[in-house]
Parts: structure tokens; sequence; C-alpha cells
């Protein structure tokens, strides 16, 4: 069941369109992944949902009912984490915390026994007592977390959690953000790191320009690319033309360089190692290695796109 | 609400340096501005060229300016003291000069000696010409109504008469430029330097806690609040409560501090003191909000906040008495800033013991000022956090 859609749903800057007819559901239960390069408008799409920001047009829809008319209905079951590390850094993680369960009417005796339970969760129970300023990034993110689930939310929405930290946080928050799945809370988890979204989400929706590019679970997505695979060609130097030259050999659909490492996508099957070789000849460069992979849901963008989810 | 106002007290430890800093300030300050206005007391020699009757009244007439300390003396001893720095300067009452004040008739020439050039001559001149021509209206409207009396008058125009001499020009014309008939300004340098640099520094006390709104906003906490069940009419509450408890604190601080610490009288209507100054930081509170309307962030209020102090304080009169102000367009202009109001209203009740008709039209200055400012800054502010 669709806990939450958003339909048509569009938001213009000035003149510039942030998010264009974006359609997206939440179901009941689940983790969806909201992947995109920076300034896709993933952050914008959340401020809509959570009812911050005006759409310019569409409709979002919370358990059948419109957003947009009576926000209270998602607020009050809705636990916000921004993208942005909304705490006072001059509280300590405690009081941060006692700041936020009152304003979310936690009720006064329960108030205490839900903190010490939320720093459970994100692993802060030591740390309870020191100023967030002298937290590291990591231990800020996962404080911000950490405020937003004070009251028991039931939709979970998480811009950009890991942003800039140390793999042991990071890993606390995936492993965290999935007992809390395992507990029934539904997720929006917004990334631009594949990887995240792709060992933690069952449905992952891809975003690029304001819109919803594709969307389903990791399986489908990797289905689109799966009619090609991809060879990592390494060369000692490189000589120019030699690209131009293999992009023009027929089986070839995309080349793109990384250094003295050519990544190469090809028709599924296709032979043109010898063209390869022959090529490389003529050109003057040695081959020092060469690999064929089956394609992960990273190139999925890329495919897309034709751009790569990392350099944006 | 409650919880919201717990957090901002819960931060005020981060503004308590600012909060003590504003507090001692005005106090420094205060000190500092009186003791310069002992320094603007001048010593000055009078010598009269012979005894008259009026010579009395005339000293009596010159003590009353407070700018000058005097001292009756003989001309050899006048000269000695200008000499060797004791008196800055000294004024000659001639014989000429002495029988036309006794008669009430100008023009009368004084002569003023002195070593050297400098503005307070001025100053020095001013009083006593003011001095003079007081003692010459009273003379000349005393020897009209004798004059009269003993021509056949009927009391009824005898008062016709007083209006009529008190209506007249000025018959003394020592030196133009200096002569003004004027309603008498009362002016306590006490008073005017700790009530002017309360008002003052409490600016950006009250601004800079009002503030905060916009590090919730650049901070996303806003997002969180707007979230939660509480509205944002009661966020903006939450925050001028804060904002006023401590502007308001302060004022408070310091205006006992004036009353136990320096001795300050700040006469009997204490009540209507602390009702207007109540105003006073409701209105700076607006101010502060409309900052905010126009600010992106906590930076830019901070570039914003001193801008609009020092120049509401030198516009307002916090700095120096408005009264020495001439300058139309300038006055006009005062009449924009919450200090102009407060400090008229708080030299009625102060200095001229007037009560509280006095301030109710400051009052209401204040509080239109309020009321359009807040919901004009709270409109800019909703405004800049959509974009
Ligand atoms: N308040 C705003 N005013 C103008 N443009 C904005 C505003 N917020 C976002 N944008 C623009 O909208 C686009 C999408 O931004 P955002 O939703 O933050 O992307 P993401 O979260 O995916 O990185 C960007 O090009 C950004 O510059
Ligand atoms: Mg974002």
């Amino acid at each position: 069941m669709a806990l939450l859609e958003a339909i048509e749903l569009s938001k213009t800057f000035q003149k510039h369109k942030a998010v264009d007819d974006l359609h997206i559901t939440i179901r009941e239960g689940e983790v969806l992944g909201l992947l995109g390069p920076n300034g896709a408008g993933k952050s914008t799409t959340i401020s809509m949902i959570a009812s911050l920001l005006e759409p310019s047009r569409g409709e979002i829809l919370y358990k059948g009912k419109s957003v947009l008319k009576k926000s209270e209905i998602i607020r009050k079951e809705l636990g916000l984490v921004p993208q942005e590390i909304a705490l006072y850094p001059e509280f300590t993680g405690k009081e941060n915390l006692m700041f936020f369960a009152r304003l979310y009417k936690v009720p006064k005796k329960e108030r205490a026994e839900r903190i010490a339970e939320v720093l459970s969760i994100v692993g802060l129970s030591d740390r309870a007592s020191d100023k967030v300023e002298k937290y590291s990034g990591g231990m800020k993110r996962r404080l911000n977390i950490a405020c937003a689930l004070l009251h028991k939310p039931k939709l979970l929405i998480m811009d950009e959690p890991t942003v800039g930290i140390d793999p042991q946080s990071r890993n606390h928050i995936l492993e965290m953000v999935k007992q809390l799945n395992t507990k029934g809370m539904s997720i929006l988890y917004t990334s631009h790191y594949m990887e995240e979204v792709e060992t933690l989400c069952d449905r992952i929706a891809i975003m690029d320009h304001g819109s919803i590019i594709a969307e389903g679970k990791k399986q489908d997505l990797i289905g689109m690319v799966q009619d090609q695979d991809l060879l990592y060609v390494s060369v000692e130097q490189q000589v120019a033309g030699f690209e131009q030259a293999v992009k023009e050999i027929d089986e070839v659909l995309f080349m793109e360089r990384e250094d003295f490492r050519y990544k190469i996508g090809l028709k599924q099957q296709a032979e043109i190692l010898p063209e390869l070789f022959t090529l490389a000849h003529e050109y003057g460069i040695r081959i020092q290695g060469i690999d064929i992979q089956s394609p992960r849901l990273e190139d999925v963008f890329l495919h897309l796109t034709g751009r790569s989810l990392r350099d944006e | 609400m409650r919880a919201l106002l717990w957090g901002r007290l819960k931060g005020f430890r981060k503004q308590w340096v600012l909060y003590l800093i504003m507090l001692i300030l005005p106090i420094v300050f205060t000190y500092f501005f009186s003791m310069m206005g002992d320094q603007s007391k001048y010593k000055v020699s009078i010598v009269f060229d012979h005894d008259v009757a009026v010579q009395e009244k005339l000293l009596d007439e010159l003590k009353k300016e407070e700018t000058l300390q005097l001292e009756n003396v003989s001309s050899s001893e006048m000269e000695e003291g200008i000499v060797n720095g004791g008196y800055e300067a000294g004024i000659y009452f001639d014989e000429k000069a002495l029988n036309k004040i006794e008669q009430g008739i100008g023009p009368i020439d004084l002569v003023m000696y002195r070593t050297k050039d400098g503005a307070s001559l001025e100053l020095i001149e001013q009083a006593i010409m003011k001095a003079v021509n007081r003692v010459v209206n009273q003379q000349q409207l005393s020897k009209t109504i004798i004059a009269e009396v003993e021509g056949n008058l009927s009391l009824r125009n005898v008062s016709q008469l007083v209006q009529n001499a008190y209506q007249e020009e000025l018959p003394v014309t020592v030196q133009a430029s200096t002569l003004e008939s004027e309603t008498e300004v009362k002016y306590d340098p006490q008073f005017q330097a700790l009530v002017g640099f309360t008002l003052f520094f409490t600016i950006y006390t009250i601004i800079f806690t009002l503030g905060e709104i916009l590090e919730d906003r650049s901070k996303n906490i806003l997002a969180r609040i707007t979230i939660a069940p509480v509205s944002t009419t009661k966020w903006f509450m939450a925050n001028f409560i804060y904002s006023f408890l401590v502007g308001y604190s302060q004022i408070f601080i310091l205006i006992l501090f004036g009353k136990y610490v320096m001795n300050m009288d700040w006469g009997d209507h204490l009540t209507l003191l602390f009702t207007v100054l109540a105003f006073y930081v409701m209105a700076t509170m607006a101010i502060g909000m409309l900052l905010c309307g126009f600010s992106k962030n906590m930076q830019q209020l901070n570039a914003l906040t001193p801008i609009v102090a020092v120049s509401f304080a030198m516009i307002g009169g916090a700095y120096w008495p408005i009264e020495i102000v001439s300058n139309e367009i300038l006055l006009k202009l005062a009449h924009i800033t919450p200090i102009y109001h407060a400090m008229n209203a708080l030299k009625s009740l102060v200095l001229y013991d007037h009560g509280v008709t006095a301030i109710l039209t400051e009052s209401f200055s204040l509080l239109g000022m309020t009321l359009i400012l807040i919901v004009i800054g709270i409109l800019l502010f909703k405004k800049q956090s959509k974009t």
C-alpha cells in the first residue's frame, strides 16, 4: 500500500525548474532510495513532501489524504533528518534531544526514557553530556538523526545523512537504518552514493534534473543495462586519436577515460579485442591490462544520462 | 511555546558575555561622560567697576548658568588669574554697562579678558549674555510697571503689561549671533549619559538575541520546528519574549544601578518610567525584526545592527541632548528612532516631573512603531525563507 505518493510534483525557483513533474511512491514498510547527483532536486522534493515548501504544481498524498490541504496529517508522523546538521552546537547532545523531545510533545514521563533509547540507537550514550561543538562530523550526523526519532515517526525522511563522515559512523548509520526498518519504520533515504542505496534499499528511484529517470528494484534497474558488458583497458600512455578510433567501432556504446584506464561499454558478447589490439598497435600504445565486468547499479546512471554519478 | 522558550533561555549562556559587556559599557561611558561634564564648568572671574543695586541680582542670574563657575574679584586679581591660568576668562562690567543694566536698556557692551582663543570662550560668552539678558529684561519690566503705576494704572492692565513685556524682543544685543530667546532646557549630564548609553547599548542585546531566529533558519532547525506540533507564531512569540526579557532586564539593572550606586534621582514616577522603557524594548525588538527580515543570515544582521544602532543613537539623542540639534531634517528624522521617543518621555518624567499625560504621545509612537515594524519584519522574514 502506498504510504506516500507525490504526483506531478514541480517546483520552480525564479526561472529554474528544480523539480519537474516528479512522481514518487513510498510504500508502507519499505526503504526507498532516492539517488541522484548534487543539484538533482532531492532536497527540494523532500522539503515539499515534508510540507516545508509549497510546490509550484502537483499533489502530495499521505495515506491517501492531501498534505497540501492539511499538513498536520503528515507532520505528526514524520521524522525529518535535514541535510544540514540542525542542532544547537552550544548544547550538549542530551540538551538538544531534550529540546526536540519537548518540542515534539513527548510526554514528560517518557522523555528521559526516549532520550536514552535514541541515544543508544545512534550509539552516542557515552557522549551525551558533551557539547555538540566538540563532536566529530560523524557524531553530529548521528545526533542529527537521533533528534528525528524521538517521537517514533512512522515515516523517516533522511536527506544525505552520511555526507562527509568517517566509514565507521557511516556503517553505523546504515546498520541503524536497517534496524529501524525491521521494526516497521518506512524510510525515504536520499543519497548520491550508489553503494549505500544498493545495500540498503528495497526500491530505488534515480533522479536527475528534477525528475525520476528510472525506478524499481535493484535487479530491475540493473536489468536495464544487462545487455551490455564493461571492458576496462589499462594503458601505459595516452595517444591522441586512439580514443576516437575505438569509439568508432560499431559494438562500442560509450567510452570514458580515468587517467590511464578506459572504461568501455560494449554490446553484450561483443568481440572487439582483436580490433582493439590492432588499433593499439597502430597508435603505438602498450596495453597493460584488460578486465571484463558485468554491469553494476553504478552503471545505470551512466547508461541513462551518459554522465557518471560521481563526478557531479 | 514553553519548550521553545526553554531552549532559548538555555541558549543564553552563549550570549552572557555580550550581555555583560553591554551592561558594563553604559556604566563606564556614564562615568566617563559625567567626568567630562565636570570639566566643562568654566572658571570665570567677574569684576564690577563699582557697586550698584542690581549687582546682587546679576550675580544670582550668572550663577544659574551651569557651565560657569564664578568668582567675584577685583580687577588686579582677575588679571593675575587669567595670566597664570587660574581663570579661563574674565568679564569686566564697567560703569556704563552697569548703569544700562540697572535701567534695563541696551545695547550693552561687556569686556571679556582672556589669554588665548578657544572653543570654550564662545560658550562662556553665551552663558554670560543669557544671564545679563535676563536681568536687563527684569529691570526693564519693573521699570515699566513702576512708570505705569505712577501714571494711574488700573490693576487689570498690569497683567497685560507683564505679558507684553515678555513677548517683546530682548532689549540687549551684545552679539547678535549668540542671542536667542528660548524656553529653559533642563540638562543633567549624568541623566543624559546613563539613559542615552543604556538605550544605545541595549539595542545590541535586544537585536542579537532576536537574531537567533536567523540562526534557527540557516541551521534548518526552523524546519524541525515547523514540522513539530507547534505553530511558527509561537516560535516568533518565544523569540520576542526571550529578546524582551534579556533587553528589559538589562535596562532594569542599569536603572537600579543609577539609583543605588550613582545616587541618581529617577523622580516620583517609577512605574511610568519602567512602562515607557518596556515600550522602548518592544519598539527596538520590532526594529530588530525588520532587520532580520532584511538579513539572509546572522552575519548580515551583525553587519546591519551597528549601523542602525549608531545612527539611531546619533539622531535620536542618545549621545548628546537632542536640544543641541537645530537642523530641521535631523529633528524630523529623529522621530523614526525609538531612542528619541523614549528619551523624551523619560525627560518629561524625570527632569520635568510631568505625569502620565506627558508620556502618552511618546508611548503611542513607540507602540505604533512596534506593531507596524513587527508585521513588516515577519512578512519579510517569511518571504526570505521561501526562496
Ligand atoms: N531556494 C532556492 N532558490 C533557488 N534555487 C534553488 C533553491 N533551492 C534549490 N535550488 C536549486 O534547485 C536545484 C535542486 O537543488 P536541491 O534540491 O538542493 O538538489 P539536491 O538536494 O539533489 O542536491 C539546484 O539547482 C539548486 O541550485
Ligand atoms: Mg540536497
